[in-house]
């Protein structure tokens, strides 16, 4: 995609504390991701939305470094991490939460609460706090403390609702990048499913509807 | 009274065979290395042992802590540098690579000790005294404090993987090595501290076999290895108690197959060890099935 696409919105000032840049990222032979780039600012609530295979997983495991991008950088907090591997990403701040959640089976629930707590940065968060509260009610919480969330999701109009920025994949090139405000539910649907260039060539400017 | 002292002799060999099973049980439960070069490590402990006591003549006691860091660090090293990049190729990879490192070990020790038995010298006349619980049965004291150790090696595993911070942590990415990673946890370094532990064992049970009787370099592949393997199977993969009862079955087996022939010994264990296969593939010990 051109960089056009990317342009921070006069809302988001400052360094994006996310930086990822024409991401390429091969499965063997398969190209999972040609060309991806996003930028996430502190506090926003970044989603990622395409259909099946469309390469969300993938963007987000490399983000995370379990996959190594064939080319590309990411960069976090003004520090190029791309080379960096999972682990000390997580000690860094970037904290991926895998689809099917993967709790450690054979560990209590406070010992797999301990476990992430073993490397955990400092915050305003502890086990007893986690415990006592649900986790879900706490979301707003969460954000409100600062955290950045970039989240991947199948299901548009739950993304929809709590994103503050929108991104969607198909066939691992990006199809539509903007504000939920700013595009519309036939724009979405266009680049979600790719019926029609025209998606891709609105690329997500706005038109003055509301999604 | 044949019978009696076959079964009592065998559930105290038994603890010797615990201690050879307890480091292959934790190494495959955790990093699923099957490591063909174990008893053979086991045999490098026993002779640096005896060389610990040959140069430095330290009392017998003093080498063994000795003998458990060296093993521990050996562990370490050989998990981060030869493990891990055969882990990294794939699991067949490292069997190749554990059963070439049997084939080194086995020929390095030939080269430098040659073919010949040595067995450690404690210098206390524990390894040779013996007490009668009566009917003219004879119990060896050495047979007794190493199944006392094997017990206590059981009980400090336990221990340490269910309440210490890496034993969490080897349970955490024995589970799901990727999720652990993205919670911040180098598996490489975890991998590399299970080695660790299990390597002391190890180093625990090349000493206790050395008592026991003597090693030469081809100790390892011909005795440890095989028992090592027949009580971990019997009693379960992954399960380290099953280790203890699983090298008591095979102990017992011998002892009763010595009882009616003394030809049958090998034999008999390794029959049991079969029919277990067979009829019971997950062991005796069975707990929730390794995925």
């Amino acid at each position: 995609m051109s960089t056009s696409a990317n342009e921070a919105p006069a809302a988001q000032q400052g360094a994006p504390l996310l930086d990822v840049r024409d991401l390429i990222v091969h499965h063997g032979q398969l190209r999972a991701l040609s060309g991806i780039s996003l930028r996430v600012f502190p506090g926003e609530v970044y989603a990622i939305i395409g259909a099946n295979g469309a390469g969300k997983s993938t963007l987000l495991r490399t983000i995370a470094g379990l996959h190594r991008p064939t080319e590309g950088s990411i960069v976090y907090d003004g520090k190029n991490v791309t080379g960096l591997r999972p682990e000390k990403r997580a000690t860094a701040g970037i904290v991926m939460v895998p689809e099917g959640r993967r709790l450690f089976p054979s560990l209590t629930l406070e010992e797999n609460l301990k476990v992430g707590a073993t490397f955990a940065r400092s915050g305003p968060w502890t086990i007893e706090k986690v415990i006592v509260q649900r986790i879900y009610g706490m979301l707003p919480e969460i954000l409100s403390s600062g955290v950045t969330v970039l989240l991947v999701e199948q299901d548009v109009s739950q993304a929809l609702r709590v994103a503050t920025h929108l991104q969607c994949l198909l066939e691992g090139h990006s199809t539509l990048e903007g504000r939920p405000a700013d595009v519309t539910a036939a724009q979405v649907e266009a680049a979600y499913f790719g019926m029609g260039e025209q998606a891709a060539a609105a690329d997500g400017i706005p038109e003055g509807s509301e999604a | 009274m044949g019978w009696v002292n076959a079964i009592i002799q065998g559930i105290l060999t038994g603890g010797l065979y615990a201690l050879f099973a307890c480091g292959l049980s934790l190494m495959f439960g955790v990093m699923k290395v099957v490591n063909l070069a174990h008893g053979d490590l086991a045999t490098v402990a026993a002779y640096i042992g005896i060389g610990v006591i040959t140069v430095t003549k330290v009392p017998f006691l003093w080498s063994v802590p000795i003998v458990v860091v060296i093993m521990a660090a050996l562990g370490y090293v050989l998990q981060r540098s030869l493990l891990q990049s055969a882990i990294t190729r794939g699991e067949l990879t490292t069997l190749i690579v554990t059963f070439g490192l049997s084939i080194v070990i086995e020929n390095g020790l030939l080269q430098f000790f040659t073919a010949n038995n040595r067995g450690i010298g404690t210098g206390s006349s524990l390894i040779s005294s013996s007490f009668s619980i009566g009917a003219g049965l004879q119990i060896a004291w050495l047979d007794v404090v190493i199944f006392g150790l094997a017990v206590v090696v059981l009980l400090s595993l336990q221990y340490f993987l269910s309440a210490s911070k890496y034993g969490r942590l080897i349970r955490a990415v024995a589970d799901d090595r990727e999720a652990a990673q993205l919670s911040g946890a180098d598996y490489r370094h975890v991998f590399g501290i299970c080695a660790a532990v299990a390597f002391s064992t190890v180093a625990l049970a090349g000493i206790a076999y050395g008592m026991t009787t003597v090693v030469s370099p081809t100790t390892g592949t011909d005795t440890i290895l095989l028992f090592a393997f027949a009580a971990v199977v019997i009693g379960g993969l992954g399960s380290l108690w099953g280790t203890l009862v699983g090298g008591i079955v095979l102990g017992v087996s011998q002892q009763i197959g010595a009882q009616i022939n003394i030809s049958y010994e090998l034999l008999a264990g390794y029959i049991v060890f079969l029919a277990v296969l067979v009829v019971r593939p997950q062991g005796l010990t069975a707990r929730r099935s390794q995925t």
